[in-house]
């Protein structure tokens, strides 16, 4: 692949190599992270059915909750966090 | 409110072919996907770094060709992507809404028919440890690795059907190590469906599996025929798997336990129609006692018991992308002689030839179904601590003190327990919630599903209370 078609997104501080075209979903898979949120009673989830009816992959994605990671692409400069649900906060309360 | 004359529900190889013929025969049509990409989860565009020809060859056809079609009328239907269709009404009301982090708004569309060709999803039977991160369906591992995105290096694959080969295929072809191949059925589990392919005109489909089955065997991959994955080892990620020999129930037998290195985890049996849009708009549905799950009914046009509505595709019956794009025809020509477009004669010449070409494919896709399908052994995996809806983290501990306590059905259960009440609204724990109660009192009794209600997919609060009639969509 181009190197071209590479670009960089953020993963809770961390900058990760994403290809154009992936979801969010395949570039964190692709960088081997593997936890995408934590439930209310913190237990580790990840993407699971990979076509967007789980939503066991819903990230906040530039500040915004609830975002299915796979099936929504990744884009240059994009801020990913984990979720934590059993502390969820609105957009608006994000700094 | 915008007005169309056929509004197709998903657009996968069955809805994509419905709207094609649909817009050759001039008909409005508005086509809902809920991804960004058209193609349904088998004729997605190219995959990144699988290069063409990487692929099954008549499946890298069917890709090129769909696409290409629909690109030769796209100008002529309106399509809406990243959208979640959260409302049916029996007056033919759809409401959906855009899913993305920069858009979030939705329309609400009067159809005068409707083609709903949702799709499938992946057939599962919980067990402990199913809800780690790395375990994957076998539909969904299928995805990722299709896009040349691995998420480990210790694959282990277990359960039943035609996608569990594919993955297998796709996985050594990348390169991957696969620890194991565990199915619950005997070596000869699969005779049937080779049977049924060879002489129900599926040849091109037993060749491949051949191919498959050859390839694998190559990189002498493990197979474990009479066991299944009954525990998935790990703190916060998948760090192990153990395998057990099965009996002829596929009830896991005590002291043949042997642990199996693995990080990921692929699980799954086949799959499911989803029906939540049908039973929403009041189509009749049926318990089929040979596949063990619900159908839609509908006659040989794809018309179900509501006038108008059409139900197409795997979210039919399982049967394979090719007769699910012939089902899309027939729905659009009907839909469109029901609208007068086309004459009564033309109509029967387009469908007549389809009908028989799918006789074929139907027989193949329910043997498969019904040798992939879970045998009630297979519960005994199920332990108290099991969580079955991931959602709403409900655990199997949960349902047994529900019905000590006097639920009476699987919505009863949902008031009580709050099972199937979170994101992803039943659509795993739905599959087992009956059997789960029965195991818990040892006896069969009710078989109903969860009563499908508005909103069928998570929407903000905003969007069911605002103003959808975009007037600046009205033609």
């Amino acid at each position: 692949m181009p190197a071209s078609d590479k670009f960089q997104i953020q993963f809770d501080g961390e900058h990760l190599s994403a290809a154009h075209g992936q979801t969010i979903a395949e570039a964190l898979l692709a960088n081997q992270k593997l936890i995408f949120r934590n439930t209310p009673k913190n237990v580790s989830r990840g993407p699971f059915c990979g076509m967007g009816v789980c939503y066991e992959c819903r990230m906040i994605v530039d500040g915004v909750p609830n975002v299915r990671t796979c099936t929504t692409k990744a884009t240059p400069g994009c801020r990913i966090e984990i979720q934590e649900d059993g502390q969820i906060k609105s957009p608006e309360e994000k700094p | 409110m915008r007005k169309a004359d056929l509004v197709i529900i998903g657009g996968g190889p069955a809805g994509m072919s419905a709207a094609v013929e649909g817009a050759l025969l001039n008909l409005d049509v508005v086509l809902i996907e809920d991804c960004s990409e058209l193609g349904g989860k088998v004729l997605k565009k190219a995959s990144l770094l699988l290069k063409a020809g990487e692929g099954e060859g008549s499946e890298d056809m069917a890709r090129q060709g769909l696409h290409s079609a629909f690109t030769g009328i796209a100008d002529k239907v309106t399509l809406f992507c990243n959208s979640d269709v959260w409302s049916v009404s029996s007056e033919k009301i759809v409401e959906l809404y855009f899913h993305s982090p920069s858009q979030n708004s939705a329309v609400t569309v009067q159809a005068e028919k409707i083609i709903i060709a949702n799709g499938a999803v992946d057939r599962i039977v919980p067990f402990p440890g199913w809800h780690l991160p790395g375990v994957f369906t076998i539909g969904g591992l299928n995805t990722f690795v299709k896009r040349g995105v691995v998420p480990g290096y210790n694959v282990v694959v277990s359960g039943t059907g035609p996608l569990q080969v594919a993955l297998v295929y796709y996985l050594v072809n990348a390169g991957v190590k696969v620890s194991a191949v565990v199915d619950p059925n005997s070596m000869f589990g699969m005779a049937p469906t080779g049977w049924n392919l060879l002489t129900g005109g599926g040849i091109d489909k037993f060749i491949m599996g051949m191919k498959y089955l050859f390839n694998i065997r190559k990189k002498s991959v493990p197979f474990y025929y009479s066991h299944i994955v009954t525990e998935v080892v790990g703190n916060d990620r998948v760090e192990g798997a153990v395998v057990s020999k099965v009996d002829s129930q596929w009830k896991p037998i005590e002291g043949t336990e042997r642990e199996v290195k693995a990080d990921i985890v692929a699980t799954g049996y086949n799959l499911l129609p989803i029906t939540e849009v049908a039973r929403l708009i009041g189509c009749s549905t049926c318990y089929n006692e040979e596949l063990g799950h619900l159908l839609v009914e509908h006659n040989d046009t794809m018309e179900t018991s509501v006038e108008g509505v059409f139900v197409v595709g795997d979210g039919a019956a399982i049967k394979g992308f090719q007769a699910a794009a012939d089902e899309g025809v027939i729905a659009a020509v009907e839909a469109a002689r029901q609208l007068g477009k086309i004459s009564d004669q033309m109509a029967k010449e387009r469908i007549t030839p389809l009908q028989r070409k799918l006789l074929g494919a139907r027989r193949i896709g329910t043997a498969m179904c019904k040798s992939a399908r879970p045998r009630p052994g297979l519960l005994k995996m199920v332990t108290s601590e099991t969580v079955v809806c991931r959602c709403e983290e409900v655990t199997y501990g949960d349902i047994k003190s529900a019905t000590e306590n006097g639920a009476r059905d699987i919505n009863d259960l949902k008031r009580r327990t709050r099972l199937g009440m979170g994101n992803c609204q039943g659509t795993f724990c739905g599959q087992v919630a009956n059997e789960l109660m029965w195991k818990a009192t040892g006896k069969a009794w009710s078989r109903s599903g969860f009563t499908a209600r508005q909103p069928i997919r998570p929407v903000p609060i905003g969007i069911i209370a605002g103003d959808n009639s975009h007037p600046e969509l009205e033609d």
